[in-house]
């Protein structure tokens, strides 16, 4: 084909000028670090990209999430574990209380103690969490989850639902137990709550309470009252005053599917009331306690009665204790929970972040060959133009 | 002798006149569209014999220069298209000043919320993000709008080209008519409608020598005979039933069927990437609203109140264009009604006899409603609720509206101050009536707010139809149910489980703030949510758009490079047959100057002939 002079001179500028805007892209990229200049390079890639980082996003606030409710599970936990410290020292105090050979002062300084541990009970249950507000408030947020009333009574200022934290792309953790909950409805397994009457006059002392036959039990219009007629005789009435059958021999009263041994004599006329088991108060336990410490020892009928309600109290403390250990242990299987999706999520980052690695990131070996040709090519198509627009044949008419 | 005379001396003459054109060609080497002219000679016809100069021929072929305008209307389109659709990606970002990453840092911000409820500075954190995603919005939209105005300018700046050409060209025409066809004439005619072919993508059917006439796609003459026809580029605001290309003095459209050419390429790049864009951007930005409204009002302020709508920008009783032809005064409005099934289209409603009524949507021209105007309110088509708002409209009447174009400039932050941020969860109270017992989640996230003042959902248990159990609340949600296992009952998000119930017996739930540091709807609202009726998250819609800009701008480059290519192989044929070679030129520069030489030979030679001849006579 014939080639015009100006064709010459135009293809030989434009192809330079291609090579140069070749050669100026990948020095962009290679300086850059990126695959792609611009989304059009490779639409899809960019798209995808685009999606890649935003389930990093995600990942990333799980992460966050998951370190706030670290920090604040770890503030549970050693809570209740100094909740659960002070719960033992009560359980010494009430073993002493227990001892026949207490004497005044000993017991002034039970009761000394025992206030001093309800104050940090309160204190402990007022905990702040490392965000500031009460740790066992639910979703209140108040500064104080509970408040003691001129009369010694503790009222919950929180709310009875935890918050939620989502830890896990279907995993969501409950923060910030109620405190209401916690401390202030603690569950017991008593099948029923036995309280002899304080104007007893004789010596019956409750043992141990047994359920025998659950059926029973549940068809019983609780409360049921037994009356001892102090000659080994019983009658039971119950809440609309019907009369219970109901057998007593040998300290062991059986009625409506229940099992009671006593110990001691019950006079004539004296009263034991059958209710359902209620849920105790952590805090009211510490009154209770103080309560019992100030009764009289002395005839055998007040005795019977101080130990019929150091008993009572001593029941609650266990149930407490037991409260506050399965608490910690939620605590537990909470963080343990934060270590599953932490190893997880890890994985899944390291997979994410390696596909867009390979989407966005620059293949240096290819850039750098790439680069290394076009300069080449530059090179080469620059020493031709000069060589072949040198050659005019005007250059040999001489 | 004379004869030999005679033969050197218009051998002289000839290549003289040769010389002289190998001197225009080298003259003309690097002019813009010249022909390389050859002298025609020929062996001199008379009885005195010599050679005849028979004229000065341009050298042309019809197929190299009609090839050459194809491929300049294909070029001209081609890099219009390609330049504006770069200027299009690069107003979808992919870099933290993304919307995507505007949603990403807002759904930090919420995230933080839900784990940190309590800690200042985390609310003022999510207003302000929340602030930033809708003047991304804005912003986004403004570029794009920016876009369109240059797009309008350039289409402006081309348009005025055109007409200078054309005008050129009709002056050329009648210069050609008056004095005939000459190498000049033809170099600019030529010229010229390279120009026009690169612009406008118009070529005449006729080639050759002589006068043309060129026609628009559409029919519309540009340039007949000594006339040239005058565009005009639409400016300002145009309204969907302004053409944007009109033909003055007639107002007729111009711009159908109008591919070639930069104008061609400008109106594609407008009409297939920038409005387009525009409308998925608005659609994305509505859908957006339409979840985060929702999920936002159903939650509670710390103050306990319930919780308003988040943005604002949500598109309501927007008028419809009436046609310039309608006949009658009927006014109609569109508004949105279901936020996630919007269309990125606009609308043609059209009135026919009998109080029927079409509504078209124009994108893939289908028609979504057809039939009478009274019940064509009653149901949203696509999302949208067309409805009369005044006067009545007479048959044939036509109206457009393009409802999401722009709707992202006009997304706001309804809020106020943080404090108006609603992120606390519902706890939800049932009021049971009837036989029944159920039981009702009390702390839940709701998806969407209780409806009425004050804020009630009631719920009547029904018979299916088939032996089966139904709850409705009476505005058409309806949700079955199995007694004793747990229900959801949508939109709301609301859970219960029902151990038993008769029909008509009836569960009343109110909500109230679960707590002022719960922070539980935060949470809810911090995930990717699904916004679109196929499921797709923000963060997708907005990857659906860049991707949809970039494609194009990938494919336009693409096609750009192959137009510049089969320009490039054309001129290369024209030029191979027009073009001038230096080389060449002296080539012939050397053969003329030795015939011309041999032709002064000859004179001497006869000269010296006869001179020998005088001397034998003396």
């Amino acid at each position: 084909m014939r080639i015009s002079t100006q064709q010459f001179f135009q293809r030989s500028a434009q192809g330079l000028g291609a090579s140069q805007t070749a050669l100026l892209e990948s020095q962009q990229r290679l300086s850059g670090g990126a695959q792609r200049l611009r989304a059009s390079d490779a639409p899809s890639d960019a798209q995808a990209s685009l999606r890649l980082t935003a389930g990093l996003d995600r990942l990333a606030r799980f992460e966050r999430n998951r370190e706030s409710a670290e920090l604040r599970l770890n503030t549970e936990e050693t809570t209740l574990a100094a909740l659960s410290q002070n719960l033992q020292r009560v359980r010494e105090l009430a073993l002493t209380l227990g001892n026949a050979t207490l004497t005044e002062e000993d017991a002034l300084g039970v009761q000394a103690e025992l206030k001093a541990l309800k104050s940090e009970a309160l204190a402990l249950a007022n905990t702040k969490a490392p965000t500031g507000e009460a740790l066992f408030a639910g979703t209140n947020g108040t500064a104080k989850a509970f408040a003691e009333g001129a009369d010694g009574a503790v009222t919950y200022l929180g709310t009875a639902t935890p918050r939620q934290i989502q830890i896990g792309p279907d995993r969501t953790l409950e923060l910030g137990p109620s405190g209401g909950k916690l401390f202030q409805s603690i569950a017991n397994d008593r099948p029923a709550q036995v309280t002899l009457a304080e104007s007893n006059s004789g010596t019956a002392v409750l043992e141990n309470l047994e359920l025998l036959d659950a059926p029973a039990f549940s068809g019983a219009a609780l409360p049921l009252t037994v009356t001892f007629d102090g000659a080994g005789g019983v009658t039971v009435e119950d809440r609309d005053g019907a009369v219970v059958p109901g057998t007593f021999q040998d300290g062991v009263l059986e009625v409506a599917g229940l099992r009671l041994t006593l110990s001691g004599a019950p006079d004539n006329g004296d009263t034991l009331t059958i209710s359902a088991s209620s849920e105790g108060d952590l805090f009211a336990l510490y009154d209770e306690l103080l309560a019992v410490s100030e009764r009289p020892r002395e005839p055998a009928a007040a005795q019977a009665q101080f130990q019929n309600a150091l008993r009572a109290a001593q029941d609650r403390l266990a149930d407490a204790e037991q409260q506050v250990g399965s608490a910690r242990s939620a605590v537990g299987s909470k963080l343990s929970a934060l270590e599953g999706e932490q190893t997880r999520q890890a994985a899944q980052r390291l997979e994410l972040e390696a596909q867009r690695s390979a989407l966005d990131d620059l293949d240096y070996t290819a850039a750098i060959t790439l680069f290394q040709q076009q300069l080449t090519a530059l090179q080469a198509a620059q020493s031709a133009f000069t060589r072949i627009s040198d050659l005019s044949l005007f250059n040999f008419l001489r | 002798m004379s004869g030999l005379f005679g033969i050197a001396t218009s051998a002289l003459r000839a290549n003289q006149q040769a010389l002289a054109t190998v001197g225009q060609n080298i003259a003309n080497v690097n002019t813009e569209g010249y022909a390389r002219q050859r002298l025609s000679l020929s062996t001199a016809t008379g009885a005195a014999g010599g050679v005849a100069v028979l004229g000065v021929e341009r050298s042309y072929s019809e197929w190299a220069s009609a090839a050459l305008l194809t491929a300049q209307g294909g070029a001209g389109a081609a890099s219009a298209k390609a330049s504006a659709l770069s200027r299009l990606e690069t107003a979808f970002a992919v870099d933290e000043t993304s919307l995507s990453a505007a949603f990403g840092r807002f759904q930090d911000a919420l995230a933080t919320l839900s784990a940190q409820p309590t800690v200042s500075g985390v609310r003022t954190t999510v207003f302000e993000e929340a602030r930033t995603v809708a003047a991304r919005f804005q912003s986004m939209d403004r570029q794009l709008a920016n876009l369109e105005g240059a797009l309008r300018t350039e289409m402006g700046a081309t348009v005025e080209r055109i007409n200078g050409y054309a005008s050129e060209l009709a002056q050329l025409n009648q210069a050609l008519r008056a004095s005939g066809s000459s190498p000049a004439l033809e170099d600019q005619k030529e010229q010229l409608l390279n120009k026009l072919a690169y612009e406008v993508g118009a070529r005449p059917s006729r080639q050759g020598d002589g006068p043309v006439d060129l026609y628009l796609p559409s029919g519309q003459p540009l340039v007949r005979a000594d006339r040239a026809f005058t565009l005009e580029a639409a400016q300002g605001v145009v309204g969907p039933f302004t053409p944007k290309i009109t033909v003055e003095g007639s107002g007729r459209d111009a711009s159908f069927g109008l591919q070639g050419g930069r104008l061609g390429g400008l109106l594609d790049a407008f009409d297939a990437g920038v409005t387009p864009r525009r409308r998925e951007l608005g659609q994305l930005a509505e859908a957006y609203l339409g979840k985060m409204n929702q999920l936002h009002a159903a939650g509670f302020t710390a103050a306990g109140e319930a919780g308003g709508a988040l943005f604002s920008g949500l598109e309501a009783d927007l008028a419809l264009n009436a046609a310039p032809g309608n006949t009658a005064d009927g006014a109609f409005t569109a508004s949105v009604a279901t936020p996630s099934a919007l269309q990125a289209s606009a609308y043609e409603l059209t009135v026919e006899a009998g109080n029927q009524v079409t509504v078209r949507r124009l994108n893939d021209d289908s028609v979504v409603y057809d039939g009478l105007l009274a019940d064509l309110s009653d149901a949203p088509l696509d999302g949208l609720t067309f409805s009369l708002a005044s006067g009545a409209p007479a048959a044939g009447d036509r109206y457009r509206v393009d409802p999401l174009a722009g709707a992202a400039g006009r997304v706001r932050l309804a809020l106020a101050s943080p404090s108006e941020l609603a992120m606390n969860r519902a706890e939800v109270f049932a009021t049971l009536s009837g036989t029944i017992t159920a039981t009702v989640e009390p702390v839940q996230g709701l998806s969407a707010p209780f409806p009425g003042d004050p804020a009630l959902l009631e719920l009547t248990v029904e018979n299916d139809g088939s032996g089966g159990l139904v709850l409705t609340d009476g505005a058409g949600n309806a949700q079955s149910f199995t007694p004793g296992a747990p229900v959801t009952f949508e939109p709301y998000g609301v859970s219960l489980t029902i151990s038993s119930a008769l029909v008509g017996a009836r569960i009343e739930l109110k909500a109230q703030s679960a707590g002022a540091a719960d922070g539980g709807q935060a949470r809810l609202l911090s995930d990717d949510l699904p916004i679109f009726a196929s499921g797709e998250s923000a963060g997708d819609g907005y990857g659906a758009v860049l991707g949809a800009a970039a494609g194009a701008s990938n494919r336009a480059d693409l096609e750009a490079q192959a137009a510049e290519l089969s320009v490039a192989d054309a001129s290369a044929r024209r030029e191979a047959l027009t073009g001038v070679n230096l080389d060449e030129e002296a080539a012939d520069l050397l053969r003329f100057q030795q015939a011309y030489q041999a032709a002064a030979r000859v004179i001497t030679v006869a000269d010296s002939l006869f001179q020998s001849l005088l001397a034998v006579v003396r």
